[in-house]
C-alpha cells in the first residue's frame, strides 16, 4: 500500500467483492467481524428432524457398540500374493487418458488395488500438471450413482418399463442392428461419438465404416463446436488441434481465448507460460488479453481489455493493420496523461491497441495471437494467418492433425437431425458424453431420439440421454478401462485400468468391436494391436510392458507431417471496433458468452461433489451458475447482485441470477453451461427422486451455428431474489482492524512491475506505513518460544524444517491444487446450504483479490492454506493441546484430543481452520452434502464412496477442527523411506505435497528450509518473498513471492505508477537477498537495526503532511 | 395442602442411600481408573484363530525366521500376514486321489482344513487381528525394525507362544516411554528377528545405543504428528 493511497483513498486496495470495495455494511458485519455468517453456528435448516435423529442415532449407536475394546478386526491376506506386491503400501502406475477433451499423462497412486490419487507423470516428456477434472476423476470412479442395477449392469427400456439385463443380450441386439444395416450397405444406421484422441476407437470406427459404407457417423462436439477443425482444415487442409508452446514467446495476445484456463491445451500452455514469468531469471513475457468476460487467462494478463465479442473481429482487423504500420514506422511514445485504468473506454482501446501492435511487431516471430474458437472459424483462421506472417506459426502456435480426422465421411449433428426428420434413420448408437445436456436450444434431442426405432446409449450414467434410449449400457470409467490416446506431442499413451470395472462397464472401442463381431474384442488386445500399428511392427512383450510402465515410449509415436498453409483466411472487417461505454448499453443488444463450467465442464461432471463445491476461479461460486455482468450493466438494468434477469432471443428465454464482477465488457453476460441437470444423480440433481437441481440450464439460448456466443439478446430485469453459494467473502482476513491499524498494516497481496523490482528489489517487504514489530524468541522477548529452543538445540540440527513458497506470478487460480488436496486429505464436501453458512471444508482455498475500479480491475490469486506459523496463535488458545508444534515446524492437529471449542479458529489470523459441524464423512456419506441425502437412497451401495478415502489420513468426525497439515503423511512417508535407506538425510524433492504435485506452473514449492540449497530455501531468500501478516509476528513458514506484472510502460495502472514513484528501499542495506538461514528469522533482521523506528516516524510525518 | 414429611421410620434408609452413593463412587472410580486402563484391557487379548497355528512350534522349535512369513516387515508399514500360499509351501493338501506330496507336512490334518479350503477355493483366510491399534494411529514396522527395535520389544516372546496374545499394553504412554528413551530397546539390525538373542557378556548397551543412534540419526520424535496424521 502506498502512502498516497492509504491517506486519500479510504477504499481497500485489494478487495474480494463489490460490497467490500464499497465498504458495504453487510460485508463488514457479516463477513469481516463475525467469524461465521448469521446462523452458521445454528441447527441446519432443510434437514428434516427425522433425518437429523437418524444421523444422531447412528452416531450414538456406534458409541455404544464400540464399548471398551477396539472392535474385532479380520485380516484377510491373499491366497497367492502377486509378485512385488506389498500389502498396505502405496504403489504408482502410469496411465494416459483423455478427459473432457484434454489428454492427460498421469501416474495413479493405488493402495491395495484401489486407485486413490491422480498425479502428473513427471517422467513423461510432455508432462504438464493436472487439472480439476482429472483430479476429481477419482471421486467419479467410486460414484455409486453410476450403478444401473443389481441384477445386471445393462438397462433395457420399453415404454416406461425398465428391465435389468446383461451384456450378452445387449450385444446380441446391437450386432443384430449392424448385420441388418450391412445388408443395405449401412443405410439407416447412425452412430454418434464425441471427438476422440483414442487411436483404438478410431480404428474401430474405421472398421465400422468399412462394413457400413453408407452408414452415418456423426461426430458431435458440444463445446468447441468443431470451430478449430473448420479453421484448420481451411488453412491446412487437415483437421488439427492447437498447441501453444509459450517457452519462447515474448508477446502473447489472446483474443477471447482462455489459453491458460478452459482451453484443451491449457496445461502445456500454462507450464510453458510460467517458464518466462520470472523477472529475476530473465526478461518476462507480456500477456495481452482482450476478452468480454473474465477468464483465468484474464487474471494472468499484464494488461487486459474488456471488449464485446461482436467487436473482436474488427479489433483483430485493426490490430493487423496496426502491426503492419508499426513494422514500418518507429514507435513513438507520446507523453500521455493518465494511467491506463483511468482512461475513457475508447481511449483505452486505442492505447491498448497501439502498444500491443508495436510490441507484437517488435517481437516478430516471438509474438503470437490466439483467437478463441467462439468467434468462429473465419476469425480463428485469420489469427493463424497473422501468426504465419509474424513467423510464430509452428514455433509458438503449433498444430497437429486430429487423431479422429482419419474417420472418413463423418457428419455433424445437423445432418443427423435432417436424416431423422426425413425418417431415414432406423437405428442410432450413441457413444457416451450425454449429448442431450449440452445440446443447443434449436436441436430437440428428445424428439430426435424418439424418431428413431432402435436406440442404444453407452454412457457412464443412466442419464438424460440414456432415459430417451431403448438400451442404456454402462461405459467404463477411464480409471477402469483399457484404452489409449495421443497427446499434443504425438506420444502414444496407453490407458491401463487401475481396477476392474466396478459397474460392469465396457469401453467404447470394445463395444464397437463386439457390435461388429470382431475376432479380437478383448480391450487390452485391441489396444495392443493399435500400439503395434503405431510402432509399425509387432510390440514384443518387453516393449509392451515398458510402454505400460513408463506411460510413453520414444519409438511409439505418431509420425508428424509438417503442415503447410494451403488456404487463405477470409478478410477481416475494416471497420473500427465500437466500444460500448457504461452509458450506452442497449438492453436489446446484449451478448451472452457461454463458457464451459469450471465445475462440471459441459455438465458431464455434475454428479461430482468435489467439482460442484469447488469455488469457481473468478466468481468463487459453488453449486450453480449465474449471469456474470459488469456492475454498470446491472445498474443500467436497475438490478443488483443476487436478483435475476430474463434473457430472450428468438422466442427462447431463460432467467438467471445476476452476479456482479468488475472488469467485464458492458452489455455482456457471461454464464456457464452444464448446469440444471435433471438426471445427474444424488449430488448433481435428480428430478425423479426430488434431489435438488443444481444451477440453471442455459442451453435454450445456444444455437447450433454459434454455440458459445449469442448476439443480440434482450435483457430485462426480474426482481426475484436468489441466494448464491459463493465463498468470495468467506474467511475475509481482517487486515484493517481499527482505522488506526489500517494506516499501518501491511497488505496481504503485494504486486509490482519489473521496473519497480529493478528499482527496489525488496519492494514486497517495503511496507512504509507498517508499524514496528517487536521481536520474539531468542532475539530478546521475555518468553522463549518453543521454536527457539529447537533452533538452539544442537541435537535437532539434523531435523528438517518444512516450509513452503508460493509464486503469485505463476498461480493461475486453476483450482487443481484445491481438488488434489481434497482428494489426498479426505476433505468432505458439505453441500450448497452449508456453503452459504460458510462451512466449506477446503483446507486450501484460493483467495481472489481485485485491484482497480469497477470498470477495470486486475485480479491476483492467492492460494492460502495453514501457514504453519512458528508462533502460531491457534496453539496458544487450545485448552487441550490438540494443536501443537512439531520440532519440524509443522503445526500439527491431534484430532482425537480436539474437543471442538473452536477457539483456535477464532484466533487464526488467516482463517484457515475448518470445523466439522457434522459427521460429513461417516453419516452423511463421503462427498455428499446434507441436503443431497434423501431417505430413498440410503442404501448399502453408498458405502462404495468411502473407497475414495486415503487410508493414510485420519477421517475426522463431528466436532473436530481440521486444517492443512503440510501433507504430514507424505512427510512421514519420506522420512521412513530415508530411514529404510540407512538413515540418510531428507533430500530436496523427497516430499511433494498434493497441491504441489497437481500444479502445472510449479507455483508451489515445498521442502526443507534447514537446507540452504533446497528449492524452497532459495525461493524464500528471493527478494520478492514476503510473509503474510508479519506485523503479528506469527513467523509463517509458508511465504509468497510477490506478483510481478509486466505491462507496457504506457499501459501501467494508477497503482503501478504510484508504487514505482513512491516505494523506496526502506533500509538501504540491500541485505535482504542474502539471508538463506533456515531459522525463520529473516523477516526481522532489519528491525534489529536501531533506526528502523526512526524511519517509521519519518514516514508517518510525511503522510501527515500530505494529508493537509 | 399440608406439607409432606418423611415419617421418622424412614431415617435408616438415609444411611443405605449414603452407603450406596459412596460405594457407587468407589466403584466408578475403580472402573474408570483401573479397569479401563490399557494394561487391564489390552494385555492378554488372545482371540481364537481359524487354525490353531502355533508360533511356539514354527518360530520356537523349528526356528523359522519371522520374515519367512511376515516378509514385508523391513519394507512396509505392515508386517504382512502371509498369503495361504506360504502355509501351503509345507502343508500342501492331498490331491483329488487322496495322495499327498512326499514333502507335505500334515497333509490330512483336520486343523489345516481351513487352509486347504482357502487354497482350493481361492478365498482368503480370515485371521483375527491380535495387535490392533486405533485407526488414528499410524504405526510403521519398517521405521522401527530398520532402526534395530526387535519384534520382541512390542510383541513379547512370540516364539514361546502356543496361541498369540497381546503382551504389551500398546498404549500411547507405553509408546512414548520408548520414544523418550530408546536406548534400552535397540540392538543390531541383523538380530532384530532373533527373539532369543541375548547380548554377550561384555556388551555395553548404552554405548552401543549411543553409537548406533549417532550413525543412523535415530532420534525418536515425541510430537503428535509422528503417529497421528
Amino acid at each position: 500500500m502506498t502512502r498516497s493511497e492509504s491517506t486519500t483513498d479510504p477504499k481497500p486496495t485489494y478487495w474480494r467483492s463489490i460490497s467490500e470495495l464499497h465498504g458495504n455494511e453487510e460485508f463488514k458485519t457479516e463477513y469481516l467481524h463475525r467469524e461465521f455468517p448469521v446462523a452458521a453456528s445454528e441447527f441446519p435448516e432443510g434437514v428434516s428432524r427425522r433425518r437429523w435423529m437418524q444421523i444422531m442415532g447412528a452416531s450414538l449407536a456406534m458409541a455404544g457398540v464400540a464399548g471398551c475394546r477396539y472392535p474385532e478386526e479380520i485380516i484377510a491376506p491373499f491366497v497367492i500374493r502377486p509378485e512385488g506386491r506389498v500389502p498396505g503400501e502405496k504403489y504408482l502406475r502410469a496411465t494416459n487418458f483423455e478427459l473432457a477433451g484434454r489428454v492427460h499423462n498421469l501416474v495413479v497412486e493405488c493402495f491395495d488395488g484401489r486407485p486413490l490419487q491422480v498425479m502428473p507423470n513427471t517422467e513423461h516428456p510432455s508432462s504438464a500438471g493436472t487439472d480439476t477434472y482429472v483430479q476429481a476423476a477419482m471421486l467419479a470412479l467410486y460414484d455409486p450413482d453410476r450403478s444401473r442395477g443389481d441384477d445386471g449392469p445393462v438397462l433395457k427400456r420399453t415404454g416406461d418399463r425398465k428391465q435389468e439385463t446383461d451384456w450378452a443380450e445387449a450385444i446380441g441386439v446391437s450386432s443384430g442392428l449392424i448385420d441388418a444395416a450391412a445388408k443395405k450397405s449401412g443405410e439407416g444406421f447412425a452412430l454418434m461419438f464425441s471427438p476422440t484422441s483414442s487411436p483404438t476407437l478410431v480404428r474401430m470406427l474405421k472398421k465400422l465404416r468399412e462394413k457400413l459404407p453408407s452408414g452415418m457417423l456423426v461426430r458431435y462436439d458440444g463445446v468447441g463446436n468443431d470451430v478449430m477443425r473448420q479453421a484448420t482444415s481451411k488453412m491446412f487442409g487437415v483437421e488439427c488441434s492447437q498447441e501453444l508452446d509459450l517457452t519462447n514467446a515474448k508477446v502473447v495476445l489472446s483474443l477471447g481465448a482462455d489459453i491458460l484456463g478452459s482451453d484443451p491445451g491449457a496445461l502445456l500452455a500454462s507450464k510453458t507460460f510460467a517458464t518466462n514469468r520470472d523477472a529475476l531469471q530473465g526478461p518476462m513475457s507480456r500477456l495481452y488479453v482482450v476478452e468480454a468476460g473474465y477468464s483465468t487467462t484474464g487474471t494472468m494478463a499484464d494488461t487486459r481489455l474488456a471488449l464485446r465479442p461482436s467487436q473482436m473481429p474488427a479489433f483483430l482487423g485493426k490490430l493487423e493493420r496496426a502491426i503492419e504500420a508499426a513494422g514500418t514506422g518507429s514507435h513513438e511514445s507520446p507523453q500521455e496523461e493518465g494511467a491506463f485504468d483511468t482512461l475513457e473506454a475508447a481511449e483505452r482501446l486505442e492505447r491498448f491497441l497501439d502498444c500491443a501492435a508495436h510490441d507484437i511487431a517488435a517481437a516478430g516471430s516471438e509474438a503470437v495471437i490466439v483467437v478463441d474458437e467462439s468467434l468462429g472459424p473465419d476469425v480463428v483462421a485469420a489469427g493463424i494467418a497473422i501468426n504465419e506472417k509474424l513467423g510464430s506459426l509452428g514455433k509458438i502456435q503449433k498444430f497437429s492433425p486430429r487423431v479422429d480426422a482419419g474417420v472418413s465421411g463423418t457428419v455433424g449433428l445437423g445432418s443427423l437431425v435432417d436424416a431423422v426428420s426425413a425418417g431415414s434413420v432406423e437405428s442410432l448408437v450413441i457413444l457416451g458424453d450425454n449429448p442431450v445436456i449440452a445440446a443447443p436450444g434449436d436441436v430437440d434431442f428428445a424428439s430426435l431420439v424418439s424418431g428413431v426405432k432402435n436406440t442404444i446409449y453407452l454412457g457412464e450414467y443412466d442419464d438424460e440421454t440414456a432415459v430417451l434410449c431403448d438400451w442404456s449400457l454402462p461405459l467404463a470409467h477411464p480409471l477402469e478401462s483399457w484404452s489409449d490416446c495421443v497427446n499434443a506431442h504425438g506420444y502414444y499413451g496407453v490407458c491401463q485400468p487401475q481396477i476392474l470395472p466396478l459397474m460392469g462397464g465396457r469401453t467404447a472401442a470394445e463395444f464397437v468391436a463386439l457390435m461388429l463381431g470382431e475376432a479380437v474384442n478383448e480391450p487390452m488386445a485391441l489396444v495392443r494391436e493399435t500400439a503395434a500399428a503405431v510402432l509399425g511392427s509387432d510390440l514384443g512383450e518387453g516393449a509392451w510392458r515398458r510402454l505400460l510402465h513408463d506411460g510413453y515410449s520414444e519409438s511409439v509415436r505418431m509420425k508428424s507431417t509438417p503442415l503447410a498453409i494451403t488456404g487463405e483466411a477470409a478478410p477481416l472487417p475494416t471497420t473500427d471496433p465500437v466500444v460500448v461505454t457504461a452509458d450506452s448499453i442497449d438492453k436489446d443488444d446484449f451478448e451472452i458468452l457461454f463458457t464451459v463450467s469450471e465445475g462440471t465442464y459441459d455438465g458431464r461432471f455434475a454428479n461430482n461433489g468435489w467439482l460442484q463445491e469447488l469455488p469457481q476461479p473468478i466468481t468463487k461460486l459453488t453449486w450453480g451458475n449465474a449471469a456474470v455482468v459488469s456492475p454498470a450493466t446491472a445498474k443500467m438494468l436497475g438490478i443488483k447482485h443476487g436478483l435475476t434477469i430474463t434473457l430472450r432471443k428468438d422466442g427462447a428465454k431463460m432467467e438467471l441470477p445476476v452476479f456482479e464482477i468488475p472488469g467485464l465488457a458492458h452489455g455482456v453476460v457471461e454464464t456457464c453451461i452444464g448446469y440444471g441437470r435433471t438426471r445427474a444423480g444424488m449430488v448433481g440433481g435428480f428430478a425423479d427422486y426430488n434431489v435438488d437441481i443444481v444451477g440453471i440450464d442455459v442451453s435454450p439460448l445456444r444455437r447450433s451455428d454459434s454455440m458459445m456466443i449469442a448476439y443480440g439478446v434482450e435483457a430485462r430485469p426480474n426482481f426475484t431474489d436468489y441466494d448464491f453459494s459463493t465463498t468470495q467473502d468467506h474467511w475475509a482476513i481482517d487486515e484493517l482492524g481499527k482505522e488506526e491499524t489500517k494506516k499501518r498494516s501491511r497488505t496481504l497481496v503485494r504486486e509490482g512491475t519489473p521496473a519497480l523490482l529493478e528499482k527496489v528489489p525488496t519492494f514486497a517487504r517495503e511496507q512504509p506505513n507498517a508499524m514496528h514489530v517487536p521481536k520474539v524468541g531468542k532475539y530478546g522477548s521475555l518468553n522463549t518460544e518453543p521454536i527457539a529452543e529447537i533452533e538452539l538445540d544442537e541435537e535437532q540440527d539434523f531435523v528438517p524444517q518444512w516450509g513452503m513458497s508460493i509464486d503469485l506470478s505463476k498461480c493461475t487460480g486453476c483450482n487443481a491444487c484445491v481438488v488434489a488436496c481434497q482428494s489426498e486429505n479426505n476433505v468432505p464436501i458439505v453441500g450448497p446450504e452449508q456453503v452459504r453458512n460458510s462451512r466449506e471444508m477446503h483446507w486450501l482455498r484460493i483467495d481472489r483479490y481485485f485491484q482497480g475500479n469497477e470498470e477495470n480491475a486486475d485480479v491476483v490469486h492467492q492460494p492460502l492454506m495453514c501457514l504453519h506459523c512458528e508462533t502460531a496463535p491457534c496453539e496458544q488458545v487450545c485448552p487441550v493441546a490438540a494443536t501443537v508444534h512439531t520440532n519440524e515446524g509443522i503445526n500439527a492437529m491431534a484430532y482425537n484430543r480436539c474437543i471442538g471449542t473452536r477457539y483456535c479458529a477464532n484466533n487464526c489470523p488467516v482463517k484457515v481452520r475448518r470445523f466439522n459441524y457434522f459427521n460429513y464423512n461417516k453419516d452423511v456419506g463421503v462427498g455428499y452434502g446434507i441436503d443431497a441425502y434423501p431417505g430413498s437412497i440410503e442404501k448399502a451401495n453408498r458405502k462404495l464412496q468411502s473407497m475414495v478415502l486415503n487410508p493414510e489420513v485420519t477421517v475426522r468426525g463431528r466436532g473436530v477442527m481440521e486444517k492443512c497439515t503440510f501433507c504430514v503423511q507424505r512427510v512421514e512417508a519420506a522420512k521412513i523411506k530415508a530411514r529404510k535407506e540407512g538413515g540418510r538425510p531428507i533430500r530436496d524433492g523427497d516430499v511433494v505435497t498434493a497441491c504441489q504435485a497437481a500444479c502445472s506452473t510449479s507455483a508451489i514449492e515445498f521442502g526443507n528450509l534447514a537446507d540452504p540449497d533446497s528449492a524452497v530455501s532459495k525461493r524464500q531468500a528471493d527478494p520478492r518473498s514476503y510473509g503474510l501478516l508479519e506485523q503479528l509476528n506469527i513467523k509463517a513458514r509458508a511465504e509468497y513471492l510477490a506478483r510481478i506484472r509486466n505491462p507496457h510502460p504506457r499501459l501501467m495502472s494508477t497503482k503501478q505508477i504510484n508504487d514505482l514513484a513512491t516505494i523506496e528501499s526502506h533500509h538501504g542495506h540491500g541485505d535482504h537477498g542474502d539471508h538463506g538461514d533456515h531459522d525463520g528469522d529473516h523477516h526481522e533482521d532489519h528491525a534489529e537495526e536501531g533506526h528502523a523506528d526512526g524511519h517509521d516516524h519519518d514516514h508517518e510525518e510525511q503522510t501527515h503532511d500530505e494529508k493537509h | 395442602m399440608e406439607r409432606f414429611l418423611f415419617p421418622r421410620w424412614s431415617n435408616p434408609f438415609l444411611l443405605v442411600l449414603g452407603a450406596a452413593l459412596g460405594g457407587g463412587g468407589l466403584f466408578a472410580a475403580a472402573m474408570g481408573g483401573l479397569v479401563t486402563d490399557p494394561v487391564t484391557l489390552n494385555i492378554g487379548y488372545e482371540p481364537e484363530q481359524p487354525v490353531p497355528f502355533s508360533h511356539a512350534i514354527h518360530a520356537g522349535q523349528l526356528k523359522l525366521d519371522c520374515r519367512y512369513c511376515h516378509n514385508t516387515v523391513f519394507d512396509a508399514a505392515h508386517a504382512a500376514v502371509p498369503p495361504t500360499a506360504t502355509c501351503v509351501n509345507c502343508h500342501s493338501p492331498a490331491n483329488d486321489q487322496g495322495q499327498a506330496a512326499l514333502a507335505a507336512v500334515h497333509a490330512n490334518s483336520v486343523n489345516l482344513k481351513p487352509i486347504h479350503e482357502s487354497w482350493k477355493t481361492g478365498k482368503s483366510m480370515q485371521w483375527k487381528r491380535v495387535h490392533n491399534l486405533p485407526e488414528f494411529v499410524y504405526f510403521n514396522h519398517a521405521a522401527h525394525v530398520n532402526s534395530g527395535v526387535s519384534c520382541k520389544t512390542c510383541h513379547g516372546r512370540i516364539d514361546q507362544m502356543e496361541v498369540v496374545y497381546q503382551h504389551e499394553p500398546l498404549s500411547m504412554a507405553w509408546c512414548i516411554e520408548c520414544h523418550e528413551n530408546p536406548n534400552d530397546h535397540l540392538r543390531p539390525v541383523d538380530k532384530v528377528t532373533k527373539l532369543d538373542w541375548e547380548p554377550p557378556a561384555d556388551w555395553d548397551q548404552e554405548a552401543f545405543a549411543e553409537q548406533v543412534r549417532d550413525e543412523k540419526k535415530i532420534n525418536p520424535k515425541r510430537h503428535c504428528a509422528v503417529c497421528h496424521r
